[in-house]
């Protein structure tokens, strides 16, 4: 009986994708939780965006908060084509942060009421505002103390603390959690058909900014993941802000910059009269453009540069509309960690 | 109008338990806290045992608990699943359970199977030994304050033992600059974190039980002053508790809570906070 033989060329062939298969262990075992196939997929997604339709992000130049903001945001919402949100269920997603000078690390209330005015005005289905700060249990307290409730009571509308409300289990997308494959979020936000994400324009001592992006954790519910919300620190917060945002509804911004704030925010920041909104339905470009207006390289924020890589949304190609990028440029103090 | 108690009957879930809010599905948090605030209470002795039968139900087979049954990771609600259980229902077999959960909880630094180990060196820091909110995290002054509320007079294990006194390090380390307690862990922060009334008032409950005399006076000044400057009803109510079990009694903030309970009965119409201000009222969990 002969013995089992194998040509040389068989054998290179083997050899080769033996090799190469060996290659694409390693790689894929010394790319962390994510894995060789989500970097290279995210790669080209990124890359791709260049073939996709423009960003676009409306900017308007306010002076005050007792200015006409639901006159300009109305502007804004026209020349930003947000979508047409007739009959729709909307989520308004204040930033409300624990303590400190409330009104100055917080959403100002009086955006919040122009936006509820105009949502009101487009005909929405229904309305409600919810927030789950990262440090309080009752989060209605600090709505109590910020000034917003009255233009809740003035509009009748519901204020969820989201940290409390019934909890889901939604699937994580887009490889950003590694292994955990359910995120517990509240039903208000699940079942929202659009959230409106309205941060304060400002630094933040870890995450470089807070912008769209960033105002989103505060949806994750603390009642599931303990305060501060603590998955963001197992999980990382860059990959939590990135991949949170793949795992809600679409997302509007609306930036409130009228008055932002710099330097060791968002606790120990300092107010900035900026003077600008924001607006648009492409949050990554939003703050892209914000962050930019605040003189930030988004190479320096990974959220927006990792966001931007991976294709998050749209960052290549980024049209504003309305005043011109010069005009509200500023260079506000890093934060400790920029 | 109708007392807490009603309230409580009226929101009580078809399952047995209570959400945050009235109609929501039952979670752990909220459910002990009503169980610890009817206990003593005759007319309640109906929903008390639903309740009670909903959250031994609801138990994983690990001992620990999640949020709720849906929730199949066992968390930071288990001390609370705990606390209600060792004050209610003393003999029952899951506080055994319970116990060995919460005793051998993981951390960032430790798993579960290294805790077991005899020659882990205990004498880690205090960090790595303290209470996280989910298994094989970090540790935060919340769960940690309710991790020794729970396990005070049921720890008997080496590893439960050594890592109360662990906590007591944890949180003599993680006073804040002027007393107090908050988050915890600055470390992330990078920056002061302030304390406030809730994580005061837990911290203060359970070293009034173990080690009273670690509390110094500025503890005290800052449950104070932060249920001053945010006087909502977990604040006054934790507080009072906190208060009371150090023997000091507040008039005016027991009148606070009582001025704030809505028509219906409840405070902010939300069983978790409603059960805290019933204790407070009666002046212990």
């Amino acid at each position: 009986m002969s013995k089992p033989t194998i040509s040389r060329r068989a054998f290179i062939r083997l050899a080769l994708l033996g090799g190469i298969g060996v290659g694409l262990t390693y790689i894929q075992q010394n790319t962390g939780d994510y894995g060789a196939l989500n970097l290279l997929r995210w790669s080209l997604r990124g890359q791709l965006q260049r073939l996709r339709p423009p960003a676009i992000v409306g900017l308007a130049k306010c002076s005050s908060y007792d200015d006409d903001l639901v006159s300009a945001l109305r502007d804004l919402w026209r020349i930003s084509y947000i979508p047409d949100l007739h009959g729709k269920s909307i989520l308004i997603k204040p930033n409300l942060l624990d303590k400190g000078n409330y009104n100055l690390a917080s959403t100002n209330h009086k955006v919040v009421g122009a936006v509820i005015e105009l949502l009101l005005e487009l005909g929405v289905g229904k309305v409600v505002v919810g927030e789950g700060s990262a440090f309080r249990r009752d989060t209605y307290s600090i709505v109590k103390s910020s000034g917003l409730i009255q233009e809740l009571d003035s509009h009748s509308i519901k204020f969820i603390d989201l940290n409390y409300d019934e909890l889901m289990p939604v699937r994580t997308r887009d490889g950003w959690f590694g292994n955990i494959d359910n995120l517990w979020l509240p039903r208000y936000v699940c079942e929202a058909d659009f959230i409106i994400s309205i941060p304060k324009l400002k630094t933040h001592h870890w995450a470089g900014v807070t912008l769209s992006l960033k105002n989103l954790l505060g949806t994750i519910p603390g009642s599931r993941y303990g305060w501060p919300k603590n998955i963001i620190h197992m999980n990382g917060i860059n990959p939590t802000i990135i991949g949170l945002y793949q795992s809600l509804p679409p997302v509007i911004s609306i930036i409130d910059g009228i008055i932002g704030m710099e330097g060791n925010g968002p606790l120990y920041g300092e107010p900035v009269k900026h003077g600008l909104l924001a607006v648009g339905s492409d949050p990554l470009a939003v703050d892209i453009i914000c962050a930019q207006l605040m003189g930030f390289s988004i190479n320096n924020i990974p959220h927006l540069s990792g966001a931007a890589w991976a294709g998050v949304g749209q960052a290549k190609r980024i049209e504003t509309r309305g005043i011109s990028p010069n005009q509200l440029q500023k260079q506000y103090k890093a934060p400790p960690s920029l | 109008m109708p007392s807490s108690i009603d309230y409580l009957i009226s929101t009580q879930h078809e399952t047995g338990g209570w959400g945050y809010s009235p109609g929501h599905k039952s979670v752990v948090e909220p459910t002990a806290t009503v169980l610890l605030s009817i206990r003593d209470e005759p007319k309640a002795i109906n929903i008390f045992q639903k309740g009670m039968n909903w959250l031994l139900s609801s138990q994983h087979q690990d001992g620990g608990w999640g949020i709720n049954e849906d929730d199949p990771e066992s968390g930071w609600h288990t001390a609370w699943a705990l606390i209600a259980l060792k004050h209610s229902n003393p003999s029952n077999d899951s506080i055994v359970r319970a116990v060995e959960w919460l005793s051998y909880v993981s951390t960032y630094q430790f798993t579960r199977n290294e805790l077991r180990d005899p020659k882990i060196p205990m004498s880690d820091t205090a960090v790595a030994l303290s209470w996280p909110w989910l298994p094989g995290q970090g540790c935060w002054i919340e769960p940690t304050a309710l991790a020794v509320l729970a396990l005070e007079g049921l720890a008997q294990s080496q590893v439960a033992t050594t890592r109360m006194r662990a906590a007591f390090d944890y949180f003599h380390q993680n006073r804040t600059p002027i007393g107090g307690w908050g988050l915890g862990n600055a470390g992330p922060y990078e920056t002061v974190v302030l304390p406030d009334a809730y994580r005061t008032a837990l911290v203060l409950m359970a070293l009034a039980r173990v080690q009273p005399k670690e509390i110094q006076s500025n503890d005290l000044s800052a449950l104070r002053q932060d249920m001053q400057q945010d006087p909502c009803i977990l604040s006054l109510s934790s507080g009072l508790v906190a208060l009371k079990t150090l023997g000091e009694y507040d008039h005016d903030i027991s009148s606070q809570i009582t001025d704030n309970q809505l028509q219906d009965g409840s405070w902010n119409n939300n069983p978790f906070f409603t059960a805290w201000a019933m204790m407070a009222l009666r002046g212990n969990i």
